[in-house]
């Protein structure tokens, strides 16, 4: 078993004292109220690397695991879960000392879950057609939902009501009621239906789909599409989505274009296309919705996109094949 | 012989029409044909596809039964579509027997036969010439190297291939290839059609075949039928041991994402 590397546990003596220096340099960003730290699953060389939001300094690499891809974190920040693919399982890692807490089972081939607002990990279940609804803390398996084949993208809405799960093969954006996990609509969409998120009152869900370049905009009430927009770029294949803080901006990882896609949420015009690393796929933002990292997989790379002026402000190497990502604060 | 296709500007408002009806879950049956061998890899890629439709449907209250025709003229009316693996010529003759039913081509990689570009007939097999074309920008950029132009191998993993070669193993206890897939894809691709634009048959499912199908045939790209009514894709290039060491359009040689390279695109005037 691959559990938390000694090495990360020595590391963090001296880190306290780092992020303290840099909430104190840089008080605009220190608004976050947790540790502040952005957590990168490196799929090829098997470790999660963590590197500060604000100073972009590594922090450390923790080895996790084979294949790790998703990453999300608990409601309360006091936990990071990692998606160990090809181990069948989900590692606990503690955001501050980065040591693997607990590992769980996370069902075959675990790849992209979100972690819903009462703590529970909703699971999309690739080749079983189905989700699944862990219990983070004891592990345990509280629920399975059937949905479509190739089950990807999942997103929990803000007021808990709402799991969005996207069945990659299927065409198809179900919407799970929480807590009954009976499935409300069966949204229709363009062929590979990606990645979710609900906006902050959780009336409207805005979703991509690699293969037919589609971004739409679901009215979640009616589970009717209401917009529906293409980036305009035949090499893009809309991967991660998130919306803005103010609601008012979509960014869409582009994948094979190379570059990040800001629309208009409203209208949902691209407004910029923000040249990154090689084939991104993964999207985080900061707590205080001013810094957007994607992960750039082949370039092994984090680019950091300052959401005011859609800029490339830097980049952080980190381990192989970078996936998923996501930011404590 | 001349089969001009003449519809698509009618089919492609009736599309957009249907695109905005709710999608309600009326339970509705519905029977692809197949005429062909019954125990071929045809027939069992065009079995995934049917058990793959009624995963979908499912949700939207459609079900799928796939029907083997002992013969085509015996091909009921109310049938969705007919699924043909045989050769040219049985497929001109069944699509001349049914004008107003989608015939999907699974076989046949006569070049000839899209160059019929007979209104009712789509081919997903790709044909001889795309075929062609692939190892010929294949050998341009690596002289010397041989390799077999394939629609498919079950070995390859990217583009959530792997996944679909898992699930036909699993169900079949046998390894995808190309006849399995162009079946597959056929049966799979009317099923997300109609998912979208439920109810529909007839005509008014071939005028949106040739406008609306945004198919992912995984393979990573986003499939059409061309006016010849081929479907566009991306061809494998396979090694002696069935690996896949390139795909056409082969960069460098051409532009990667033009499909265009590959194949006849355009009807002969």
């Amino acid at each position: 078993m691959h559990h938390a590397n000694p090495r990360a546990r020595n590391a963090l003596k001296p880190l306290a004292a780092a992020i303290v220096s840099a909430s104190l340099m840089l008080p605009g960003l220190a608004t976050a109220k947790g540790t502040n730290r952005v957590f990168v699953t490196n799929e090829k060389s098997n470790t999660v690397s963590v590197f500060d939001a604000n100073t972009l300094k590594m922090v450390g690499t923790v080895e996790i695991g084979d294949r790790p891809r998703g990453i999300g974190i608990s409601p309360d920040g006091s936990e990071v879960y990692v998606a160990i693919s090809e181990d069948d399982a989900i590692a606990v890692l503690d955001p501050e000392t980065l040591e693997v807490l607990r590992t769980f089972d996370g069902g075959d081939d675990p790849e992209t879950f979100d972690v819903h607002p009462n703590g529970n990990i909703y699971i999309s279940n690739e080749d079983d057609a189905k989700a699944s609804v862990i219990n983070p803390k004891s592990g345990e398996l509280v629920d399975t939902i059937k949905v479509g084949i190739e089950p990807e993208g999942v997103a929990a809405s803000p007021d808990g009501k709402w799991v969005v799960v996207t069945s990659e093969s299927t065409s198809m954006l179900h919407f799970i009621q929480v807590p009954e996990h009976t499935i409300k609509h069966n949204v229709v969409v363009g062929a590979r239906p990606r990645s979710a998120v609900f906006n902050a009152d959780s009336t409207k869900v805005y979703a991509t789909s690699e293969i037919s370049g589609e971004v739409k905009v679901i009215d979640v009430a009616t589970g009717k599409i209401e917009q529906k927009a293409y980036l305009g770029d035949d090499k893009a294949k809309p991967m991660e989505i998130k919306l803005s803080n103010d609601q008012t901006r979509l960014f869409v990882a582009g994948g094979r274009a190379n570059k990040v896609f800001v629309m208009d949420a409203g209208t949902l015009e691209v407004i910029k296309a923000i040249p990154v690393g090689k084939r991104v796929w993964g999207l985080a933002m900061t707590a205080d919705g001013k810094r957007l990292f994607s992960t750039d997989g082949p370039d092994d790379q984090v680019s950091v996109i300052d959401t005011e002026t859609l800029e490339v402000i830097g980049t952080v190497k980190v381990g192989a094949m970078p996936w998923g990502v996501v930011v404590d604060g | 012989m001349s089969f001009k296709y003449q519809g698509w500007h009618r089919g492609f408002l009736c599309g957009l029409a249907l695109g905005v009806l709710p999608l309600t879950a009326q339970a509705a049956d519905l029977t692809i044909g197949f005429y062909g061998d019954a125990a071929g890899d045809a027939w069992l890629g065009a079995q995934q596809g049917i058990e793959e439709n009624n995963a979908q449907g499912e949700f939207l209250g459609l079900h799928y039964t796939l029907a083997h025709l002992e013969a085509d003229e015996l091909a009921p009316a109310s049938v969705t579509a007919i699924v043909v693996a045989g050769d040219a010529d049985t497929v001109r003759r069944v699509a001349r027997n049914h004008p107003d039913t989608p015939i999907l081509n699974v076989v046949s990689t006569d070049t000839a036969l899209r160059a019929d570009c007979v209104p009712n007939l789509f081919h997903t097999i790709p044909s001889e010439r795309m075929k062609e074309d692939a190892l010929r920008q294949w050998e341009a950029k690596n002289p010397g190297t041989p390799v077999k132009p394939q629609a498919w191998s079950a070995l390859q993993k990217k583009y959530a291939a792997g996944q679909l070669n898992s699930r036909f193993e699993a169900a079949h206890q046998r390894t995808m290839n190309d006849l399995s897939w162009s079946g597959w894809a056929a049966t799979k691709l009317v099923g997300d059609l109609i998912a979208r634009h439920q109810p529909m048959q007839g005509t008014e499912l071939i005028d949106t075949l040739h406008m609306d199908t945004n198919f992912d045939g995984q393979h990573g790209v986003n499939m059409t039928f061309r006016p010849t009514g081929q479907l566009t894709q991306p061809i494998w290039l396979v090694d002696a041991s069935g690996k896949v060491v390139g795909e056409a359009p082969v960069r460098g040689v051409v532009d990667p994402n033009d499909l265009s390279t590959l194949g006849l695109t355009e009807c002969p005037k």
